[in-house]
């Protein structure tokens, strides 16, 4: 947990706001495949990547007032949909661990805030899919079982995922 | 005639286990050098310091999980024998995945598994070399599988069983809030212990499974494994009782945490005098290649490197004049339990997580880098790890996503019907709710007292 709460705490103050948490886990979870480690596992269900660790350090950050959350303020694909900004204490709190330097992902970090939640999550779950060996076929068929909703997007998403890898080459 | 002697295993747990359908491919499996490897590799590592009769195995554990597993099949099979789309799916080539995908998903577990997952980065997970090693072709695990008729296909998809399928019950019976593996390793832990507390009604368990409609809106065309609202409510109650126990009286015991520590700053001393190329002649080949390659070998060194074989390098390390001092120290005070090392809890709720992050700094000021003077065990646990109700409306995509993956289900076994999480009706659900209980400690090494003592003491941590 200690070893997550420095880069948490940078992307909230990096991105200056994000929508829902879905977003948060999706953009984490892409970070880290490209090779920005969170500290954070992500397993495979239902919905694609997620990290039960960083769902609950997300409530402790909002408990613990280093971030605001404004319930329900944004809505995004028919949900009404929280938005998350670093506070002024978790800014504060930033400076005195003296971490507020500029993180090397920060680029990446505002580039994929840009994105809608769908896109992101189509692309994770894109890169969370690929990490086993994978044929094209494999790959679209698998994503249609797990993301019928998504579908529509695939093409859009294996776009977003394939720029991502190859960003994340370039500069490895 | 016939006269059919049915393949049994005595087991601790469970009475017999009895391996009837499928038993040529479960046998087999069995008998391959990886599933083998799992007798030398114990359920809770170093937890034997501490409970002096935790010495079982994965091997023992895996069985049990596949004896669950059957159950619940059996379970699902008569009361969905006159539905025929859910029927055919608990028969044949479903049910045999998922009853492979159970037996084996503990292969990829290393020596004193858990400490070996937080020794180096690519051990993090032992599920990723699990899922590896049911398709690996340096394994012997696909030979048998195709042997027995898989495609490459199948043996994806029970490797793929492991974190989602289809039909999410039947990944839900190995891994979920109420999966086979948690329920097995409970009872298991509990009676090897001595930790009675750490028991439940499994028979009631299994009895009370069913099948329902997942609650969340985009996934509400699934099927969850659930538990009968009638029936099954108590005894989930007394299981996630039970599962905190055990958390906290066991798996997250000061002592054991101690061992843990100890071994992990062993293996940090090992991996850094392998990257120089000073581990002691001594050192078995495939010990000496683990900790160069910090924990990324191939299968072949991965069969090898087993719990006894880590004990006997201790053994040599202790003795051995080629070692460096720390690492003949901690090797001979591990073996001897001899604890050279000191605990000090930190206690909440007086800590905030940036006070933590701070101790952390001023350790690594003062005493050098984490793992080589001290550790600092940050590891809160959560019972039930389902949203807050509060949830559904401040972000409702992300409390059904979360219902999804960690809510136990209640249901009245219609599949047609959307399942209830079960807080919805328990009260001690309802109260436990996303609660954390927090178990945060540092590790350290006795002569360095004076100045942890100082480091932790609030006025020189606040700002």
């Amino acid at each position: 947990m200690s070893d997550s709460f420095i880069p948490l705490l940078q992307f909230f103050v990096t991105t200056g706001e994000v929508v829902g948490r879905k977003k948060c886990q999706k953009m984490i979870h892409i970070l880290q495949e490209c090779g920005h480690d969170f500290g954070f596992d992500f397993k495979l269900a239902l919905y694609g990547a997620y990290s039960s660790a960083l769902q609950a350090q997300l409530e402790d950050f909002v408990n613990y007032e280093y971030i605001t959350e404004q319930p329900a303020a944004t809505e995004v694909a028919g949900y009404r949909t929280s938005t998350f900004s670093a506070s002024d204490r978790g800014k504060t709190v930033l400076e005195k661990l003296k971490e507020n330097r500029e993180p090397s992902w920060k680029a990446l970090a505002v580039f994929l805030n840009e994105q809608n939640t769908r896109d992101l999550e189509a692309a994770s779950t894109i890169l969370y899919l690929q990490k086993e060996d994978i044929t094209d076929r494999e790959l679209q068929e698998k994503f249609r079982r797990l993301k019928p909703h998504l579908v529509g997007i695939f093409d859009k998403g294996k776009a977003l995922a394939d720029r991502l890898r190859g960003g994340s080459r370039a500069t490895a | 005639m016939s006269n059919h002697r049915s393949k049994v295993f005595r087991d601790a747990i469970h009475g017999l286990i009895s391996i009837d359908d499928d038993r040529e491919l479960l046998l087999e499996l069995i008998n391959t050098p990886e599933f083998q490897r799992l007798r030398r590799i114990r359920q809770l590592g170093v937890s034997s310091l501490t409970y002096p009769n935790a010495e079982h195995t994965r091997f023992a554990h895996s069985l049990g999980v596949l004896h669950i597993v059957s159950r619940i099949l059996n379970t699902l099979r008569l009361r969905y024998a006159g539905t025929p789309q859910i029927a055919s799916r608990l028969n044949g080539n479903e049910a045999r995945k998922v009853k492979v995908a159970a037996l084996l998903h503990d292969l990829g577990h290393g020596p004193f598994s858990h400490v070996i997952e937080r020794a180096f980065s690519s051990t993090k997970a032992h599920e990723d070399r699990s899922k590896r090693m049911i398709g690996d072709p340096s394994s012997s695990i696909p030979g048998v599988l195709h042997k027995h008729g898989f495609t490459d296909g199948e043996i994806k998809e029970t490797r793929d069983l492991l974190d989602y399928h289809d039909h999410p019950f039947l990944h839900d019976m190995i891994s979920s809030s109420l999966d086979a593996d948690r329920m097995d390793y409970l009872l298991r832990d509990s009676h090897f212990t001595g930790v009675k507390y750490g028991s439940f009604d499994l028979e009631w368990i299994v009895n009370s499974f069913c099948l329902g409609r997942d609650p969340g809106p985009e996934s509400r065309d699934r099927l969850r494994l659930c538990l009968d609202h009638k029936r099954g409510q108590y005894a989930a109650e007394q299981l996630i009782m039970a599962r905190t126990h055990m958390t906290m009286q066991v798996y997250g015991h000061g002592i054991t945490r101690l061992w843990e520590a100890q071994l992990l700053m062993l293996f940090h001393e090992a991996a850094t005098l392998a990257a120089r190329g000073e581990l002691p002649p001594e050192t078995p080949a495939h010990v000496r290649r683990y900790f160069c390659e910090r924990g990324e070998v191939d299968h072949a060194t991965f069969l090898l490197f087993d719990e006894p074989s880590l004990i006997a390098t201790l053994a040599l390390w202790s003795v051995s004049g080629r070692s460096s001092p720390m690492l003949k120290d901690f090797s001979e005070s591990f073996l001897n339990r001899r604890k050279i090392l000191r605990l000090k809890q930190i206690e909440p709720p007086s800590r905030n997580p940036d006070e933590i992050v701070q101790i952390k700094r001023r350790l690594e000021e003062r005493l050098g880098p984490e793992k080589e003077q001290w550790i600092l065990d940050s590891n809160p646990f959560n019972p039930y790890k389902a949203p807050d109700e509060e949830l559904q409306t401040k972000d409702p995509e992300s409390y059904w996503e979360g219902i999804s993956r960690n809510a136990i289900l209640l249901s009245d076994g219609d599949i047609h019907r959307d399942a209830v999480p079960i807080q919805t009706n328990s009260l001690l659900f309802k109260s436990i709710g996303s609660a954390k209980m927090p178990l945060t400690r540092v590790f350290y090494r006795a002569e360095r007292d004076a100045e942890i003592t100082e480091i932790l003491t609030p006025a020189t941590v606040s700002a």
